[in-house]
């Protein structure tokens, strides 16, 4: 959907940033330290330039914890939807990886991907609609990053509003959604039209950061392997309890990545509203929550990220567990993740070469280790030792 | 388009995990726990305690007015000052009446240094010995190395604690070691995952660990171990044998170190925490004090006959417990997250914690122990340096098995969080740390899946665990890995349990309570 | 992927749950310490103007401790009460279970997919409900009551642990007369099940009464529900032993869900959401799956 590119000089962009900070909120990298977040900025100037990406993902911003989804009283009162009316966000500085973890989110939350549109996700959906992805191509990879194995970067054909491209001057931007259209007529005084040069130093800087990625990161989401090991569930048993041993069920890897969604959903007192049950009786849904009817007070059905790698993400009612061991937990995960069966359902992999799981990981088993593990199973390759690379 | 913000106007504050003695760095990202990409020790990682810690911020838990109650009526809320004023003067009195070493001040190891130097000044204001924290769970003065020492490392050995779960980034560490081709042995019996990973699992029975390490151990091991030698009543032989140049005792919580800093142990002429409550139960000691802990966590009969026993008790905490369902006062105190101040990190080194998420009440527990000094001690000023503590002889050896009690029972330290009050707090960690106790709300015993079978005996099933003193009914939990010839009793258990089977003694050597190691058997119910 | 250009999602009830009365509890089992026998109860609810399709289930909010799943027992298209049968399995199903007629409770839905009945005209049903796994199937087998002349045989199997724990006995009568054939079992028996009594009754295992039904393969379609390892033995028994059609083999899944709308993955079974591609699956899909990760 790149049908029209344009060219800023830096000055021009850092008046647009400035223009779009003052009417909305305008979130960007910035640095602290040897971290980079995003945030929001008063002003281009506050920004940061030489980043790779944020541990944070973006999708925090989209799908906060905890977010209020309803809210009553009791006794008695109807329950109404609850939050804050969302804002409206320019999202500057996103790479690539993060908006097509965005982009397949949209299609989640939205009941595309199971052709629902009347479940579209309300809170998600409001705040995705009130924010314009302004994204800025990666021209110098971090050690983690795999984006080129996952069709995630580093530049991207859609799913963007506009895409940036720094040049040796100025920035190519390219327009890709109404939205973006919108902006770049708008500010059409700020942009010219793209020449041939400026493509072709764009074209020529992208294609220079794929040819020379292994310098910058020898890491690899090794999907075509692991897509026909996971698909056809040709893995045995102790492949699975192999990467159990090594998750220590933290649930970072779920919290980090920007294509998982999982959450849990709790009535739960309002904040210090809570009381401690009677000793010795039932534990309540929640802390502080009631064990019996005729509890009072004010009530706030609140959404919590969660992650499947947990024994409590599975427990059903009763007791069961129906995968009951941390390594049937870690193959529902790159079950969802690699699969064919999910690429099908939502049109891409489930992974974007973030590489933010191999940063989170305790136990050192990010998605690049995971899937060169079932490519020796594939090959039948003696299994590597102990520990795969170090985290 | 490029300078950085300058830390006084950053959107970005750092705060600590307020749970284990990793004490990773974290922000909070409107109530969003994230761990920092760039800090050494955490490097972008957390455990999923520390994920959940933003739940904490709004928990339905969260202690966010002062209460009081006055003669037998039930507690109710009261205005901060009303309830500090009338503390104030309930210590007054006792102490007047009864002495200053009527008062009993527990301390807690997830406050700031700051705070807990307050709290020594709040002991000498009064002029009270009584100054321990139950908390402290054996830490004295010993080694303490770096992450960096397990990265240089050529072999390691770890003893007696399952690092997965109660030093996640150690456990990292080590994992990352075994992946260079560093040999990494496992002694004793409470393994987690490492007992399949460890290069050697060296099998040992609970309360043997310390004999089996100096066995073991080899000229250049980095030698990590922690307080569950302490809890089977080995803390005196771990501190004088393991506690060489190369050993690293690593610390429970995320300011444990900072007891020892302010002197938070049992001085000369001052009960230790435990015996606080055994003093309090028995009427001796009038007033507790309780700064973020909740003595009912591991010891609920002793505590509820402490607190019924004592004529004031004031609990100062950031959440619920039934500590402060039992107290007289109540009073707001604040998350780690909630405040500055200084911590000591595992490596025995300060780092500084910023204002993370404005206070919901606005006081801290420090707070609240400046302001009854001021009124207590007048000008009594700084405390003075507390002398070191010194261990006392060691304590009664582990048993043996028997024919007649052929398993050996003991505290399962990788259970240390399953009643902790912060936990609770949560929605997440507590699901998944507390979750056990709703599939086994009578306790269990976690035994090895081959044991059971030997028995007869299956997962869910109820049990008689009983030693010659007596015995006790749990659930049994197989777990594959449990070592063979143990029969591991959960922390939250560790009062009922200890008491029938004799097993709950208090450590002379250290002065905490321990489950000394005991013989028993199963038999069906 | 369209993302509007405008915003077109606000606030959003998708989440907020919709108060409906009690009108009615009444309790099908009476709990039981000495036999780990849970309480049950059916709860008819003033359904307002919800209308459903047999299968479908509710998002069920007991006001204060939360949501939980429960399938709908009662028939669509009929005005009257809604029917809930609902276990006591922990906090929030327990707080339903301690209702009052009056009492409030709130409900979002209906979800899922359903039993197609029309897809099934003309042919024998077998329903075979294990313990509170009846309390799903009797919304589609009271719904094909309704059009009785539509099928052929109906039978209902239904056992449980123990007598006192059987389901809807207050019923039987009423079925029976609409000729429905019912045959019951108890995995132990007490006293008054050894009185040789009506309807035809065996101990053991409820899939001891397959040969007792005297199915005819070729016109018999099959609805399970109950614990998950009856629903595969029972399931496997049917098609292989008895050569039902394994697409003709249905039975509906229960999961614990957070969400009800395919989003919080609660329910999730290697690729499918229970809550969205399900509850209702037939034995072949989900021998399919069970390729991959069981799928009981």
């Amino acid at each position: 959907m790149s049908d029209a590119r344009y060219w800023a000089s830096a000055a021009a962009l850092e008046g647009i940033l400035d223009r779009l900070a003052a009417e909305r909120t305008l979130i960007g990298p910035v640095r602290r330290g040897d971290d980079v977040y995003f945030r929001p900025v008063q002003r281009a100037a506050d920004l940061c330039r030489d980043y790779v990406n944020a541990l944070e993902p973006p999708k925090r911003w989209f799908l906060p914890t905890p977010e209020r989804l309803a809210r009553y009283r009791l006794p008695g009162g109807a329950a109404v939807p609850g939050g804050d009316a969302p804002r409206e966000l320019v999202f500057f500085g996103i790479r690539s990886c993060d908006v097509a973890g965005l982009a397949q989110l949209t299609r989640f939350f939205s009941g595309e991907t199971i052709g629902r549109p009347d479940v579209a996700d309300g809170p998600f959906m409001a705040r995705r609609e009130r924010t314009t992805i302004l994204s800025v191509v990666c021209q110098d990879p971090a050690e983690t990053c795999m984006c080129v194995c996952c069709k995630g970067g580093p530049a991207l054909d859609a799913g963007y509003d506009w895409q940036l491209t720094a040049l040796t001057s100025g920035w190519l931007i390219e327009v890709g959604s109404a939205k973006g259209r919108e902006l770049t007529t708008r500010f059409a005084a700020s942009l010219a039209p793209a020449g041939e040069r400026q493509l072709a130093e764009q074209a020529g800087r992208i294609a220079g950061v794929v040819e020379n990625f292994h310098r910058h990161s020898t890491r690899r989401v090794q999907s075509m392997a692991a897509g026909r090991m996971v698909s056809q569930g040709r893995l045995p048993e102790a492949f699975w309890s192999a990467l159990g041993e090594r998750c220590v069920e933290c649930g970072g890897c779920a919290f980090v990545c920007p294509t998982c969604n999982c959450f849990n959903v709790v009535d739960a007192p309002e904040a210090g509203s809570g009381v401690l049950p009677p000793v010795g009786g039932p534990e309540p849904a929640v802390p502080g929550g009631p064990v019996a009817t005729g509890a009072e007070g004010t009530f706030e059905r609140i959404r919590l990220r969660d992650s499947c790698q947990l024994a409590g993400f599975v427990r059903q009612y009763g007791g069961s567990y129906p995968r009951a061991t941390c390594g049937e937990r870690c193959r529902t995960r790159f079950f969802h993740k690699l699969s064919w069966q999910f690429v099908a359902r939502v049109g891409t992999l489930g992974c974007t070469g973030c590489g933010r799981c191999v940063q989170v990981c305790l136990g050192g088993i990010g998605i690049d280790a995971v899937s060169q593990r079932m490519t020796d199973a594939l090959v039948g390759a003696p299994a590597a030792a102990p520990a795969a690379k170090g985290a | 388009m490029s300078t950085a913000l300058a830390p006084a106007d950053t959107a970005v504050s750092l705060t600590a995990c307020p749970f284990c003695g990793s004490g990773c760095t974290l922000t909070l990202a409107d109530a969003e726990a994230f761990p920092v990409l760039g800090d050494p020790v955490t490097r972008g990682a957390l455990c999923l305690r520390g994920w959940s810690a933003g739940e904490l911020l709004d928990s339905p838990l969260r202690v966010l007015s002062a209460r009081m109650r006055i003669r037998g009526s039930p507690l109710a809320k009261a205005p901060l000052e009303t309830a500090l004023g009338h503390a104030a003067s309930r210590l007054a009195a006792i102490s007047a009446k009864h002495g200053p070493a009527s008062i009993g001040i527990l301390a807690s190891a997830r406050l700031t240094l700051e705070e807990l130097h307050l709290l020594a000044g709040l002991a000498h204001a009064i002029g009270t010995p009584h100054l321990d924290a139950l908390q402290r769970l054996g830490t004295v003065p010993g080694p303490s190395l770096g992450l960096d020492a397990i990265a240089l490392a050529q072999s390691i050995l770890v003893v007696g604690t399952d690092l997965s779960v109660r030093h996640p980034q150690v456990h990292r560490r080590v994992l990352q070691a075994l992946g260079r081709g560093v040999p990494v042995r496992f002694v004793g019996a409470n393994a987690g995952p490492l007992a399949t990973l460890a290069t050697e699992w060296i099998h040992c029975l609970p309360g043997h660990e310390v004999e089996a390490a100096v066995l073991a151990a080899r000229p250049d091991d980095l030698v990590l171990w922690s307080s569950e030698l302490a809890l089977h009543g080995q803390g005196g032989p771990a501190l004088r044998r393991l506690g060489g140049a190369h050993s690293w005792r690593l610390p429970d919580f995320v300011n444990q170190l900072g007891l020892q800093e302010a002197g938070i142990h049992p001085r000369a002429g001052g009960l230790a925490a435990y015996e606080m409550l055994q003093r309090a139960a028995a009427g001796q000691l009038k007033a507790l004090l309780v700064f973020a802990d909740d003595p009912f966590e591991f010891f609920p009969a002793l505590a509820a006959r402490a607190f019924q026993g004592a004529e004031f008790v004031l609990v100062t905490d950031a959440v619920a417990t039934r500590a402060a369902e039992a107290a007289d006062v109540v009073l707001p105190g604040s998350l780690l997250a909630e405040k500055a101040g200084t911590l000591l990190g595992a490596d025995g080194s300060r780092r500084a914690i910023e204002v993370a998420h404005v206070a919901r009440v606005g006081v801290s527990e420090g707070e609240v122990a400046r302001r009854l000094a001021a009124v207590l001690g007048g000008k009594a000023g700084p405390a003075p340096r507390a002398a070191a503590f010194a261990p006392g002889p060691d304590g009664a050896a582990p048993d043996a098995p028997t024919p007649d009690y052929p398993l050996i029972a003991a505290l399962d330290g990788a259970t240390l969080w399953s009643t902790h009050p912060l936990v609770g707090a949560t929605v997440t960690a507590r699901r998944e740390v507390w979750g056990p106790r709703t599939d086994f709300p009578d306790g269990w015993v976690t035994i090895h899946p081959a044991a059971a079978k030997a028995l007869g005996v299956r997962h869910g099933w109820t049990v008689r665990l009983e030693s010659d003193c007596g015995g006790l009914l749990l659930a049994v939990r197989t777990d594959p890995h449990a070592a063979p010839g143990t029969a591991m009793v959960p922390m939250h258990c560790w009062e009922r349990a200890g008491t029938a089977l004799g097993a709950l003694e208090m450590d002379p050597c250290l002065r905490i309570p321990v489950f000394r190691p005991r013989a028993v058997r199963i038999g069906r119910q | 992927m369209a993302v509007a250009t405008h915003p077109v999602h606000d606030a959003s009830d998708l989440y907020v749950p919709r108060p409906v009365r009690i009108l009615r509890v009444r309790e099908e089992v009476a709990a039981d310490a000495a036999t780990g026998t849970k309480r049950v109860v059916t709860l008819d609810l003033d359904r307002g103007d919800l209308d459903y399709l047999p299968g479908q289930f509710l998002q069920v909010t007991a006001f204060g401790a939360g949501e939980v799943p429960i399938s709908i027992s009662s028939p669509g298209g009929l005005p009257g009460a809604l029917s809930l049968t609902i276990r006591d399995n922990g906090v929030i199903s327990g707080m339903l279970v301690a209702s009052k007629a009056g009492d409030t409770i709130g409900v979002r839905g209906p979800f899922g997919n359903h039993f197609d009945l029309d897809a099934h005209r003309g042919r024998d049903l077998l329903f075979v409900g294990g313990g509170i796994g009846l309390a799903p199937l009797r919304g589609v087998y009271w719904q094909a009551l309704l059009r009785r002349g539509d099928f052929g045989r109906i039978v209902l199997l239904h056992g449980s642990r123990c007598p006192g724990e059987l389901l809807y006995s207050w019923q039987w009568t009423d079925y029976e007369r609409q000729e429905v054939e019912i045959l019951v079992s108890a995995d132990r028996a007490d006293d008054c099940w050894a009185n040789e009594g009506h309807p035809r009754r065996c101990v053991g295992l409820i899939t001891k009464l397959f040969d007792e039904a005297r199915i005819d393969p070729v016109r018999t379609s099959a609805f399970l529900c109950g614990p998950p390892i009856m629903i595969e033995n029972g399931g496997r028994e049917l098609v292989q032993r008895f050569g039902l059609a394994p697409e003709r083999v249905l039975t509906t899944c229960e999961r614990h869900m957070k969400c009800g709308v395919g989003k919080c993955g609660h329910c999730v079974v290697v690729d499918r959401y229970v809550c969205i591609d399900g509850p209702v699956f037939s034995y072949e899909e989900l021998a399919a799956l069970g390729t991959i990760e069981p799928a009981w």
